[in-house]
């Protein structure tokens, strides 16, 4: 099949001529075709995807300046705006919705010679942990197509781990691109808050999400991070990183790095393959010279309530700009008044977004604020107090990405605060705003395990350096569909 | 205890019609008594955590051209007008 490869192989396959743009793209939108049936990925393909390629061949062969992807095929959450191919969120509201521009990480990525290759599968509006939760249906796990790949990026997850593309841009707002790598046996960025532009990323909770990439290796993941992080003045949020090369060095290893084990982390509640594999990764840390050390940040125990606290707030205020009057379906103006139609036409948003806006304007409610609201950004605050405190220790600290192994379409879909307990792991890092990374580590029972490490804010090089030290010494097999 | 005429009330502010409101009572009743644990959480700080923002850095301040398809992919519009429901 020729499609088993990382993307940096893919740069150098094209650069020594071994392949073409025109014939890789060619055999990956094969590959779609046939694998689509069974995981459901991508909610759109790129019609003109092959044009693009030969336009990319043409300019390598008239050895015209040709950007950095060299025609890499890239896939995109449905939650990122592409000029000119539908943005749906994996929503009713917005099925046929096409953004008037790029995002600017898409326009970045076009301008280094990338080909979006297709807009990949969400939980509606980026509201979920695994996928289900989409108006088109839900993605499946290439390693067992009766599980969940994990989310809200599965489109993202599974489109790289089923070698659809050679890499994905995901969203995390609270585990989103870490859960589906994780259950999916790929490497998952969620970089510091205001590394990576949100300029057209649709809005679900502001002050917490992330932009992150996904890809087979953690070389891969640093090449794109190059591409699509630093200042953006379309995003106010925005860090000037100084544009530094994430895959220089990447090999310096992790000989003398303390690392910490967050205790709370890795204890009750955690499936015993799961705790298992990530004390052999934990051995292999302090083979390769790291000193790990136990680290408690035992306010990680309230992060869950406080975030689907603050996430759902942002949530139910930015969901109201869906009104279907600027946004929406076609559903007929006759015989409504103004606020019934809105209601009406607004009962097509999905459980879980309904739950979440439901909550929202709970918690903020006159008499609750106080208690809910307030409270979940004190501990918001404090989570990253004992984060700094713990990063004047350590260097790096590191947990399972996700608590479980995956589990059945189905089986959780109906208990929407089990589903929120299965993120205790991936939430800190984007109420505090560190960088995260998961590096897939092991199977049990043929089923992916991640693991994960964090970092302080803008330390994702050393982050990057850890997940590669790591990755190096596993030999995962392909994928089985 | 979160009742029926709490979801309907909520329901009302975030302008969704709940076509089966018995099926969220149980499920956001369970949440919020999780999120009870917030509540009971005795904070002596006051500090919250806030992203700051300079103004030094804002883009300039420009007219960008209206563009035809802005409004093209709109559902209901007549010439350049947003058609939207009765109001009184």
């Amino acid at each position: 099949m020729g499609l088993e490869i990382s993307a940096t192989q893919y740069l150098q396959q094209i650069k020594n001529g071994s392949t073409s743009v025109e014939e890789y793209v060619a055999k990956t939108l094969e590959r779609i075709k046939k694998v689509e049936k069974k995981v459901h990925a991508f909610i759109s393909v790129n019609e003109n995807a092959l044009t693009q390629a030969k336009q990319v061949d043409k300019k390598l062969k008239a050895k015209e300046k040709v950007g950095s992807c060299f025609g890499m095929p890239i896939s995109i959450k449905d939650n990122i705006c592409t000029k000119g191919m539908k943005t749906t969120c994996a929503s009713k509201m917005l099925e046929d919705f096409v953004a008037p521009y790029d995002a600017t990480v898409v326009s970045r990525l076009k301008s280094q010679d990338s080909i979006i290759i297709g807009k990949v599968n969400l939980d509606e509006f980026a509201m979920g942990s695994t996928t289900e939760f989409s108006y088109f249906g839900p993605t499946k796990n290439p390693w067992n197509t009766g599980y969940v790949p994990g989310g809200s990026s599965g489109g993202s997850g599974v489109s790289v781990s089923a070698l659809e593309c050679l890499a994905s841009l995901g969203s995390d707002t609270g585990g989103s691109v870490r859960s589906p790598a994780s259950f999916c046996s790929v490497v998952g960025l969620k970089p510091t808050y205001g590394l990576v532009s949100r300029y057209g990323l649709v809005s679900f909770a502001n002050s917490i999400e992330q932009i992150g990439p996904l890809a087979r290796t953690v070389e891969d993941v640093a090449f794109i991070l190059n591409i699509i992080s630093g200042r953006d003045s379309h995003d106010n949020t925005t860090l000037d990183n100084g544009n530094p090369d994430y895959t220089k060095d990447l090999d310096a290893g992790i000989s003398g790095k303390k690392i910490g084990i967050i205790s709370e982390m890795i204890g009750d509640g955690v499936d015993k393959d799961v705790a298992a594999a990530t004390n052999r990764a934990i051995s292999k840390l302090q083979r390769l010279g790291a000193e790990c050390i136990p680290v408690s940040i035992d306010s990680a125990v309230h992060s869950v309530a406080a975030y689907y606290t603050i996430a759902s707030a942002e949530a139910s205020s930015n969901l109201a700009r869906y009104d279907n009057v600027r946004y929406g379906f076609n559903f007929d103006l006759e015989g409504y008044e103004f606020n019934a139609y809105i209601s009406k036409t607004r009962s097509s948003f999905g459980p879980e977004v309904t739950r979440r806006m439901l909550l929202g304007a709970f918690v903020l409610s006159a008499g609750y604020y106080g208690k809910y609201y307030l409270k979940a950004q004190k501990v918001r605050s404090m989570i990253k107090s004992q984060l700094d405190e713990a990063f004047k220790k350590v260097d790096l600290l590191v947990a399972p990405t996700m608590p479980i192994l995956p589990f059945k379409i189905g089986e959780k879909i109906d208990d929407p605060l089990t589903l929120y307990l299965l993120d205790i792991n991936t939430i800190i890092a984007n109420l505090a705003g560190i960088p995260a990374i998961s590096v897939p580590y092991e199977l049990a029972h043929g089923l992916p395990i991640g693991i994960q490490f964090f970092a302080n804010a803008m330390q994702e090089k050393l982050l990057l350096q850890a997940a590669y030290a790591l990755h190096k010494t596993t030999n995962l097999p392909e994928v089985p569909i | 205890m979160v009742k029926r005429e709490e979801i309907e009330r909520l329901g009302d502010l975030i302008k969704i019609e709940l076509k089966n409101p018995e099926k969220y009572v149980k499920q956001v009743e369970q949440i919020i008594n999780y999120f009870e644990r917030l509540d009971k959480l005795e904070i002596s700080s006051d500090k919250i955590l806030t992203h700051e923002l300079t103004l030094d850095k804002l883009r300039e301040d420009k007219h960008i051209p209206y563009e035809e398809k802005i409004i093209e992919k709109l559902k209901h519009t007549k010439e350049n007008f947003v058609k939207a429901p009765k109001m009184i």
